[in-house]
């Protein structure tokens, strides 16, 4: 039986090619705010101009849904939706980033844009994780841990590097926040079954491949930890 | 010259088939590089004929220059219009449709205007005595009036059809960016946001089906020029008013 994973920023460049990637192991709700993942769904399927009919590439369609993750509401129907349609929730994964970069000294849009990027990387995170621990994962630890239920936040490396020049501070500092928020979520989710770590690569794809932050999402995914944060470089993946 | 097949010329089998906020059909890297430059370099010849000459000004609501297709079409443009390529629309689409087909080349200048929401469901007439050879009704605004039938030639048997199906080739364009314009915009509602805008990529292409709810425009072009191919299938007139009602047709105005 297929993971039931929720997966936000589904339309990004690590969302959609983790949908391309394992759409055949997950059943995936591809959370998306404006544009829809361009992948196979309940949406778009692809056709053949010139025989029209049955593909394979068709025969795993992730189910999309539109939502804008600072709205409470739009929280609440992930969630709902999901819940509706595969009954269960095994692994949340929250790749869904709003990067803003700029000088402190001076960018307007950089320190417009702080509370956007701190709410998406921290509050938003909090506010998903409760409602699903509510709706469902607080119904019964045993059952999350013979599923090896999890979340997984998408942090980064800037999270504990300072990458001059970059205009990263605020992104950086918010996924700064994520980190110590997953340690503390791994801490109190310990208590329900659930295991929490967040994933933690440099640049992608450039300086690391999109593919081995895919293959890190499966290690933390697959694996027994909990607290931790995989981080993906050039010299390779390390656990901490 | 002979047309080519679909399959001799096609690079993407593989299209997407879109279902919000209307069923539509997008794909990208539709025809191979060659035949790509061909169609490309016919498009270019007509256009260095002069704008005002080659491509009168549109009429009012489309800021756009149309240049109509002749039914003796020749060239790489005769595709367009050819036996195979309506039959894999039709067959795409799903949509029972006449041989009768109307087709155009349009070029927007930079800063071109919004288009109006629209639907595409209007009345397009042919003359029933004018089908080619292979059973292809090219439209011809020398043999009777597109809009509204008056015949222009002696002997002219104009028969009303409805658009069924519409479709969009974007090629001799820039290559684009986010912020560009030129999209074709698509709206569940006249009143609504727009649900996707498909960008104006050369050898990419957008078709639907003409219905009641096919709400689309064009948007401004800020950065370039906007060229495309724009190709309308019919169906009968009694197909459509059994399917939507007679209200539902968009007559044109005069």
């Amino acid at each position: 039986m297929k993971r039931v994973c929720v997966l936000t920023g589904a339309s990004g460049t690590l969302g959609s090619a983790f949908c391309r990637a394992h759409a055949d192991r997950y059943d995936i709700v591809a959370v998306y705010r404006t544009r829809p993942p361009a992948v196979v769904s309940q949406l778009q399927r692809v056709v053949d101009p010139l025989e029209p009919g049955h593909l394979p590439e068709n025969g795993h369609p992730v189910f999309a849904v539109q939502a804008d993750l600072t709205q409470d509401a739009d929280l609440a129907r992930v969630v709902e939706v999901t819940l509706a349609r595969f009954d269960r929730i095994d692994v949340v994964i929250h790749a869904a980033v709003q990067p803003t970069f700029g000088s402190i000294l001076g960018s307007g849009a950089l320190v417009a844009s702080a509370g956007d990027q701190f709410r998406l990387n921290v509050v938003v995170p909090l506010q998903l994780a409760a409602l699903v621990a509510r709706e469902f994962w607080q119904r019964d630890d045993r059952d999350n841990r013979a599923w090896n239920r999890s979340w997984i936040n998408v942090s980064s490396a800037s999270a504990t590097h300072v990458y001059s020049g970059r205009g990263q501070s605020m992104y950086a500092a918010s996924k700064a926040a994520m980190n110590t928020l997953t340690r503390h979520m791994a801490d109190e989710f310990s208590a329900i079954g659930v295991r929490v770590n967040a994933i933690a690569p440099n640049s992608f794809p450039g300086i690391v491949s999109t593919k081995s932050v895919i293959a890190g999402l499966r290690e933390l995914d697959d694996g027994t930890m909990t607290g931790k944060i995989l981080s993906i470089g050039r010299a390779g993946t390390r656990l901490s | 010259m002979t047309p080519p097949e679909p399959a001799e010329v096609l690079q993407s089998r593989r299209w997407w088939r879109r279902e919000r906020p209307f069923t539509h059909f997008v794909a990208t890297d539709v025809f191979s590089p060659e035949f790509y430059a061909e169609l490309e370099g016919s498009f270019r010849a007509i256009l260095a004929g002069g704008l005002d000459k080659s491509f009168p000004r549109g009429k009012t609501g489309y800021d756009a220059y149309i240049h109509s297709f002749p039914p003796g079409i020749d060239g790489p443009l005769s595709f367009f219009v050819s036996r195979g390529w309506h039959d894999l629309l039709a067959a795409l689409a799903g949509v029972k449709v006449t041989d009768d087909v109307g087709a155009a080349l349009h070029h927007h200048e930079p800063g071109s205007r919004d288009g109006t929401i629209h639907n595409d469901l209007n009345p397009g007439w042919f003359d029933a005595s004018a089908a080619g050879a292979d059973g292809i009704n090219r439209a011809s605004s020398a043999r009777c009036d597109y809009k509204h039938g008056e015949p222009l030639t002696p002997g002219a048997q104009p028969v009303e059809r409805i658009r069924a199906i519409a479709m969009i080739y974007f090629l001799n364009n820039a290559p684009w960016r986010e912020g560009d314009g030129g999209e074709c915009a698509l709206y569940a509602h006249r009143g609504s946001t727009a649900v996707q805008s498909i960008p104006p990529v050369s050898n990419s292409l957008l078709a639907f089906e003409c219905t009641p709810y096919s709400y689309h425009r064009f948007l401004a072009n800020r950065a370039g020029t906007r060229d495309s191919v724009v190709l309308w299938l019919h169906r009968k007139r009694e197909h459509a008013v059994e399917r939507w009602g007679q209200r539902a047709i968009v007559t044109w105005s005069r």
